[in-house]
């Protein structure tokens, strides 16, 4: 059973290297997985989130924070959003883990479109490079591939 | 491109559900395939996508121009294929289809094209799978025996699902020319079906939207049929599922075609042909009207809303082949414009304007019109090349 009370209440945050937060629990409450540990009653004061390191944690916080304010217009939302997701890659991937850890459907969906926009029209070679992926297909595997689809590879952006 | 130790992180093995997300928001059938080539773990989750996501991106929804056989490119066409022009980057590419077919094309639907044999029946090809389709001679005057099949009889076909996907569960749609009639036949039938109109139409383009046809004839007249439910009835189907929803149009248009807008709303577009000089030479250039069919609770068109643009929209048209697409999801693609090829115009044959038969883009916005591709003029004022939605070869169904 979740308390009610008309104060604001706040929860703490520990991230894996140990940082506390503290914040409004309106706020928290939006990351699905920290709402079920609240109301499944198996937290205390302090919730651990040993997935989320506490430099990732400040960037979700700031989303949550926007993203509570019903004051904010559409527009605005998606303006926000998009100024958001301008961040490195690297960056985008530890958001993307922890957005999938915290189920915040919202910030895993932007992010997984701004990294589907940073791949469309350019070739598998410079995904790769870009995405720091080794490509672990034979030679053969891989022109076979691209055989069978080989319009697809035309066009794309230079390097 | 350099990488700092801090990159140390690996997308390559990123959790399946996420890889699944980041595919969700790719539009296009070649962001999908070059995402599949980037290494094992990602060609796994493509190649494992859910089926109704598949149907999505199946096929890329601008359309490639597949070019006349005597087309020249850079790279000459062997005989028998034919090279595609991707409009959005005004590029022809190396690669080539097999289409050896010199005629003309009258229905471009699902990846499929559709020809005419002399005995008047259809042939469906799909070149980027190599499938073909023979349906039975389509029979709309029985005891008139067509002396020359000259490509027209036919004035459109099309899908109404890709037999790749369903091959269990598609229709073939067909206006004939000259005539009121629209013949269709479903997977596994053995001979046509055919519902006559009783208007004095003159069927001109049709579209499958929401489980119905609906179709246009060159007065603007817009006509609802419900195939679904006519059943092994191979002769003239009861006109009951027939339905005149929109009466004709106060303005007559040289042709009228009918598309669905990408936000799924019904378009009505009609296009005037009017003289005009594109440097030395005079020709028949075009505009057009566009017009947003607004349905009542009973199916009937309340409103035809004339529009004054279309949006962040493209369209694509052609007498055998129209589309909409959101022009913002595909690089290159311009919004609020038309792309179109030229009309056999047999009413206006022997006008001394020169008879064009290529491939324009009109800008809504100014109405102002440029050339696209420029094609020869072929035999019996056909136009030859068409557009093409690019499918899947080797298509990856493992899973449902």
């Amino acid at each position: 059973m979740a308390t009610t009370t008309t104060e604001t209440k706040m929860l703490t945050l520990c991230t894996s290297d140990k940082q506390q937060f503290q914040i409004e629990e309106t706020i928290a409450l939006q990351a699905v997985t920290i709402r079920n540990m609240v109301e499944d009653e198996c937290a205390s004061n302090v919730i651990p989130l040993p997935n989320v390191n506490s430099k990732i944690m400040i960037q979700i916080i700031e989303y949550l924070k926007k993203h509570v304010d019903s004051s904010v217009s559409k527009e605005d939302m998606e303006k926000f959003d998009s100024a958001f997701v301008e961040k490195k890659l690297s960056e985008i991937f530890d958001i993307i883990l922890a957005a999938n850890y915290l189920n915040i459907k919202n910030l895993l969906d932007i992010c997984c479109q701004r990294v589907a926009d940073v791949m469309k029209n350019k070739s598998p070679e410079w995904v790769r490079r870009t995405f720091n992926i080794v490509n672990d297909f034979t030679a053969e595997e891989e022109a076979k591939i691209r055989k069978e689809h080989e319009w697809a590879f035309e066009g794309v952006d230079e390097d | 491109m350099t990488f700092t130790k801090e990159f140390s992180t690996s997308w390559g093995w990123l959790p399946r559900d996420l890889l699944d997300s980041i595919l969700d928001n790719m539009i296009t059938i070649s962001d999908y395939v070059r995402f599949s080539v980037v290494c094992k773990p990602w060609y796994s989750v493509a190649i494992h996508r859910p089926k109704h996501w598949r149907l999505n991106i199946i096929h890329d929804k601008v359309p490639l121009l597949m070019l006349p056989p005597n087309f020249p490119t850079s790279s000459s066409s062997p005989e028998g294929t034919r090279s595609l022009y991707r409009v959005t980057e005004n590029k022809v590419h190396n690669f080539k289809i097999p289409f050896s077919y010199n005629k003309r094309i009258c229905g471009s639907s699902h990846g499929w094209l559709f020809t005419v044999e002399e005995n008047m029946s259809l042939v469906l090809i799909n070149p980027f799978s190599g499938g073909t389709i023979r349906l039975p001679p389509i029979r709309t005057i029985p005891d008139i025996e067509f002396e020359e099949v000259d490509g027209y009889e036919v004035v459109k076909a099309s899908l109404t699902a890709d037999p790749i996907l369903f091959p269990n569960d598609y229709t073939v749609v067909a206006i004939c020319g000259g005539t009121n009639i629209l013949a269709y036949i479903k997977s596994g039938d053995q001979s046509w079906s055919y519902v006559n109109t009783p208007y004095h139409h003159w069927l001109t383009d049709f579209v499958s939207y929401k489980g119905l046809i609906y179709a246009v004839d060159i007065w603007g007249v817009v006509l609802s049929f419900d195939i679904s439910g006519v059943e092994d009835s191979h002769s003239s189907s009861p006109s009951s599922c027939i339905k005149e929803v929109a009466p004709s149009m106060s303005v007559m248009s040289d042709v009228t075609y009918i598309v669905e807008s990408s936000a799924g709303d019904l378009m009505l577009v009609q296009r005037f042909v009017v003289p005009a000089s594109y440097g030395d030479s005079h020709f028949l250039s075009s505009s057009f009207r566009i017009f947003k069919m607004q349905f009542g609770p009973n199916g009937d068109v309340v409103e035809m809303v004339e529009l004054e643009s279309l949006g962040g929209d493209a369209l694509f048209l052609a007498n055998n082949f129209s589309t909409a697409v959101l022009a913002s999801d595909f690089v290159g693609c311009r919004s609020n414009s038309i792309y179109f090829s030229d009309h056999n115009y047999s009413m206006i044959e022997h006008s001394p304007y020169f008879l064009s038969h290529d491939f324009w883009i009109f800008n809504f916005g100014d109405c102002s019109i440029e050339i696209l591709c420029k094609l020869h003029p072929s035999p019996k004022h056909m136009v030859l090349g068409t557009w093409i939605l690019s499918t899947l070869q080797g298509l990856p169904s493992s899973s449902e």
